[in-house]
């Protein structure tokens, strides 16, 4: 697999290149900004790009619009966001426009390679991947009583996979459960929160992370 | 020094008043010998004309502004007296020989002080004229002849004792006065040509208490040096039909140069205090005071503005005043020592400098009473200006330490973090390590989190009371309509407020959801916050701080109670 990378701080990039490397994932290029990322992308035509939001000129959203950027115009090249920061705008923002191939991680997750390489693979089958922190946030957050109650504890845990972006197929192995006992659990929680599309891929992320936001 | 110069004056008015009565005495004895005649109207019209010169003198000197007009006015005076003052039979030694030296100087005097109130009189070649005027009628028509004269020798036997005399020699005495006479004719009249010329000059005197001054002093020198100029063409200083008309009718100018003064420094007066009358009566506004004024000057476009102690001036309501015009002039009002205002106005007809002087004293107690409000909203202005860069310094701060936190502490961790993992043989320290960096962000992150949201600062006050929804042990439900960006301070204040509410429902709500309105318009940003369950509370202290930084921003904060729900309802204009 061949990865880019765009990280403005010297050591994050260089260990994760290390990092990549030691996974036997390709490192074809490294860049310190999204104007050099996106020129990389458009020579090399990686399988994905890892790219952290901040960088400069302002610290700001540069990796955001960079990874809408390459989602539109290479859509074979998968993006994995990656941010310091545990807001959920950002994912909100990726996933509204983007959510096929792209995902969206805490940067301390590369201190648990199999995490990184894991979402790299993920993205590049085409489902997305949201950081495990963001939706235990989103899933335990105070809200008022309403039909996440009514959730039996494995549908929790199924909703809780489905929101972080994982396919029926990766819930099945998780869970050690039957491909039919999931795909009920997963109707039977789309029945419960009232959303009407039980299909699998990126528009299921979507559906539950604006349901879990409301 | 207050007390030296009333003393001063007061002795000036007794020994004028004394030398007028003196001298009317005398005259009235020897009516052939003195220049005026006998005539009750003529020695009445002598005796207004002394008193008056002597009196206008005293009361423009009083004033302080115009010591050296009033002075040589007072001089006048005293010369008239001296003038009228009949030679043979004068009464005494003293007098007689004070009368020989200065009895010619009084159109000298009046013309020079019409030129000081005409404002040239510190140019050299005024200076020069009006010294040379002075000196002819004091030295070559007075003090000369006078050291020169002998009544005895010149036959006068009803003189008294001259006691300048040196000695006495009447054909030099005689060529003295032959040569004085034409000279005087000649400095007079040039100086009551040039005091005109230079009253003519300044077209705002003419309207002022120094325009009767003027005039009076151009005229009394005009007759004067007409005087002279016939004296020295009838060759001899005796008195006929022709000298005793100039002479009267120069004291006809004094007389209403003094009326002239009087009524003018009256109407002034009168003015003064009908606006006191209205301030007393009134207390008006710094408007109302503004428009009394402009409407009893008849100037619509006067301004009133308050001098600072640092400089510079404000309006009314404290804000920085622009700088006077070029075209206006500046009354400034004294209160105690100190100007409390000054009165920006167009010079006219009935804006004379007096005028507006002696309205802004009627206008006094008002004026420093708004004064001391004015300076007053301005410093308030300042103090909430700084209470606003401190505010807005603080959260600067916060972000740049809150960036500092993310891109470098929390960067090295994770690439630590990153390092052990890729460390060759993991053992069970390695492990223990791993777990510590763990924890060490999440404390870092907790840490961080408390400091400046990063989403205020990327996406504004809604988008960050929903993360700090998501991250709220009580329910908080966002309502907002479509909005701009505010600015950082207003979303500050405001995110603080919401994050103290949801704080206090956190601590000592009922799990009963907060409602969160946020709206903008196009002058002000709007937060409505239901918290439940607090309603029992005193809110006071929980919303201490975003009160401070609303109050900072001219905002409005409103709680109230409606059951046991508090609703808190705030506004902050912000100008989009």
């Amino acid at each position: 697999m061949r990865i880019v990378i765009a990280e403005d701080m010297a050591l994050m990039r260089a260990g994760l290149v290390r990092l990549l490397a030691d996974r036997g994932l390709e490192v074809v290029g490294e860049a310190e900004d999204a104007d050099t990322l996106l020129q990389l992308v458009e020579r090399t035509r990686p399988d994905a790009a890892l790219v952290d939001i901040k960088m400069p000129p302002t610290h700001t959203d540069e990796g955001l619009r960079a990874a809408a950027e390459i989602r539109e115009r290479h859509p074979a090249t998968a993006v994995l966001l990656l941010s310091s920061y545990l807001d959920v705008r950002y994912a909100a923002t990726l996933f509204e426009s983007h959510a096929a191939g792209t995902g969206y991680l805490l940067k301390e997750r590369v201190g648990d390679p199999g995490v990184l390489s894991d979402a790299l693979l993920r993205l590049s089958r085409g489902e997305c991947v949201l950081d495990s922190a963001i939706v235990s946030r989103l899933l335990n957050r105070a809200r008022e009583p309403g039909p996440l109650d009514a959730l039996t504890p494995r549908e929790h845990e199924i909703l809780a996979l489905m929101a972080e972006g994982h396919s029926n197929q990766r819930i099945c192995e998780s869970c050690f459960l039957s491909p039919k006992t999931v795909e009920s659990h997963v109707h039977s929680i789309f029945m419960k929160l009232g959303l009407g599309d039980t299909a699998g891929g990126s528009r299921r992320v979507l559906a539950v992370l604006t349901y879990l936001r409301r | 020094m207050r007390l030296i110069r009333l003393s001063a004056l007061a002795l000036a008015i007794v020994a004028v008043v004394a030398l007028g009565v003196a001298t009317l005495i005398s005259a009235y004895r020897s009516p052939g010998e003195t220049l005026g005649g006998g005539a009750g109207w003529a020695l009445g019209l002598q005796l207004l004309a002394g008193l008056g010169a002597s009196g206008t003198g005293v009361y423009l000197a009083w004033q302080g502004t115009r010591r050296l007009a009033g002075s040589l006015l007072l001089a006048t005076g005293v010369a008239v007296f001296l003038e009228e003052l009949p030679l043979p039979g004068s009464g005494g030694a003293v007098l007689f020989t004070v009368a020989l030296a200065g009895g010619a100087m009084t159109s000298a005097l009046a013309g020079s002080a019409a030129l000081v109130v005409a404002g040239s009189a510190r140019r050299l070649p005024d200076a020069f004229v009006a010294a040379a005027a002075l000196a002819t009628t004091a030295l070559v028509l007075g003090l000369g002849p006078a050291v020169l004269f002998d009544p005895r020798l010149s036959g006068c036997f009803a003189c008294s004792r001259n006691l300048l005399l040196i000695h006495g020699d009447v054909s030099l005495h005689d060529a003295l006065v032959r040569v004085g006479l034409p000279a005087a004719a000649a400095a007079c009249g040039g100086l009551a040509l040039l005091a005109l010329i230079r009253a003519l000059g300044r077209p705002g005197l003419m309207r002022s208490t120094s325009g009767p001054v003027a005039l009076g002093g151009v005229g009394a020198a005009a007759l004067g040096a007409a005087l002279f100029a016939y004296e020295a063409g009838s060759g001899s200083p005796e008195i006929d039909r022709a000298t005793r008309a100039l002479w009267l009718v120069e004291c006809v100018m004094l007389v209403a140069t003094a009326l002239g003064v009087g009524l003018l420094s009256l109407r002034a007066r009168l003015l003064r205090d009908r606006i006191a009358a209205i301030v007393v009566a009134a207390r008006p506004s710094p408007e109302t005071l503004r428009s009394t004024l402009a409407a009893t000057l008849g100037d619509p476009r006067l301004e009133i503005v308050f001098p600072r102690a640092n400089g510079g001036a404000v309006d009314a309501d404290g804000h920085a005043a622009v700088p006077a015009r070029d075209d206006v002039a500046v009354a400034e009002v004294v209160r105690r020592g100190e100007v409390v205002a000054q009165v920006r106005y167009a010079v006219g007809l009935s804006r004379t400098p007096e005028r507006v002087k002696q309205a802004a004293i009627g206008a006094g107690l008002a004026l420093e009473h708004a004064s001391v409000h004015a300076r007053l909203e301005a410093e308030l202005a300042e103090l909430a200006a700084s209470r606003v860069r401190i505010v807005e310094v603080g959260d600067a701060e916060r972000r740049r330490l809150d960036r500092n936190l993310h891109d470098g502490a929390q960067q090295r961790l994770i690439a630590l973090s990153m390092a052990l993992s890729m460390a060759a043989a993991p053992d069970a320290e390695v492990h223990r390590a791993k777990h510590e960096l763990g924890d060490a962000l999440d404390n870092l992150r907790a840490i961080a989190h408390g400091i400046y949201p990063v989403s205020l600062t990327e996406a504004g006050l809604a988008d960050a009371a929903r993360e700090l929804a998501d991250g709220s042990r009580v329910p908080v439900r966002i309502e907002t309509t479509p909005q701009q960006r505010l600015p950082a301070s207003v979303d500050a204040a405001l995110y603080r407020l919401v994050l103290d509410c949801v704080r206090f429902a956190e601590r000592a709500g009922d799990g009963a959801p907060l409602v969160v309105q946020i709206e903008t318009s196009a002058d002000a940003a709007r937060v409505r916050i239901e918290t439940p369950g607090v309603g029992h509370l005193s809110a006071e202290p929980a919303l201490e701080h975003a009160a401070d930084r609303l109050a900072a921003l001219c905002g409005t904060l409103a709680i109230r109670t409606r059951g046991n729900d508090m609703i808190v309802e705030a506004s902050v204009p912000c100008g989009l």
